[in-house]
């Protein structure tokens, strides 16, 4: 009985193991989320007051929807909860995002510049591939650890 | 916490396999990608799968309108209960702390 039972935590864990290994994000995912959120800074620094912006925010609230579509018939995974995704690097990039969209937003209301826009515009592109590369090694990494 | 209780559905390796990727995932997870991950046949993975759902532990969904109609599995709450229970079991039968995996 007592093998049994470990002979099914091992296949627990193996199972998680293979999982870990499969959930590689596509590379064009994160890169394709750091144009659209550099885009969405772009049209903060740049578009707040013009008749464009709300445009350009509901293009990118679409290229979202469509980005995801793609990432959950790519991958055949999609996790409709936090219970198994690691919350703390989401809530970093939350964080992130909002103090560079707020970066943005202060040059837009407080100066007349436009080249911290695009070079915020670059950091936020890099950093949300950054953070989506972390998210997905902490992913692998709890689901290997917590098998 | 759940209280540890031996499942004859779960016990099943395919089937424990089957509740541990969804466990895992905590979300949706397409036919193709449990087979791929369980490394069986379709018809094995069928026939596991409609045990699991008349157990009422997942719910299968076919969303339609979108191309190719793709299967996707999803642990209900009674499923998550079940699993729950039963790796306490087996985490109390092999002496170690029945939390939940």
């Amino acid at each position: 009985m007592e093998n049994e039972a470990e002979e099914q935590l091992a296949l627990i864990a193996e199972t998680r193991a293979r999982l870990a290994d499969r959930l590689v994000t596509p590379w064009w995912y994160h890169l394709s989320l750091g144009a659209l959120m550099g885009v969405l800074v772009l049209a903060i620094g740049l578009g707040i007051g013009n008749g464009w912006f709300a445009v350009v925010v509901a293009v990118v609230v679409f290229g979202e929807g469509v980005l995801v579509g793609a990432y959950r018939r790519t991958m055949g995974v999609w996790t409709a909860t936090w219970d198994g995704f690691p919350r703390g690097t989401v809530w970093v990039a939350f964080g992130v995002a909002l103090v560079l969209f707020g970066a943005s937003a202060a040059v837009r209301l407080w100066t007349a510049l436009v080249w911290p826009v695009w070079v915020i515009a670059a950091v936020t592109a890099v950093a949300f591939v950054v953070l989506g590369r972390w998210t997905d090694a902490v992913w692998r990494r709890r689901l290997r650890a917590d098998a | 916490m759940t209280d540890p209780a031996f499942d004859e559905v779960v016990h099943a390796p395919q089937r424990l396999r089957i509740m541990a990727l969804l466990v895992a995932v905590a979300g949706q997870v397409e036919f193709g990608a449990v087979r791929d991950v369980l490394d069986v046949a379709d018809s094995v993975l069928s026939k596991h799968l409609k045990v699991l759902h008349d157990a009422g532990y997942i719910e299968l969904r076919k969303p339609t309108g979108q191309g190719r109609v793709r299967t996707w599995v999803q642990l209900t709450a009674a499923g998550r209960e079940a699993y729950t229970a039963h790796v306490a079991a087996l985490r109390e039968i092999v002496g170690r702390t029945p939390d939940a995996v």
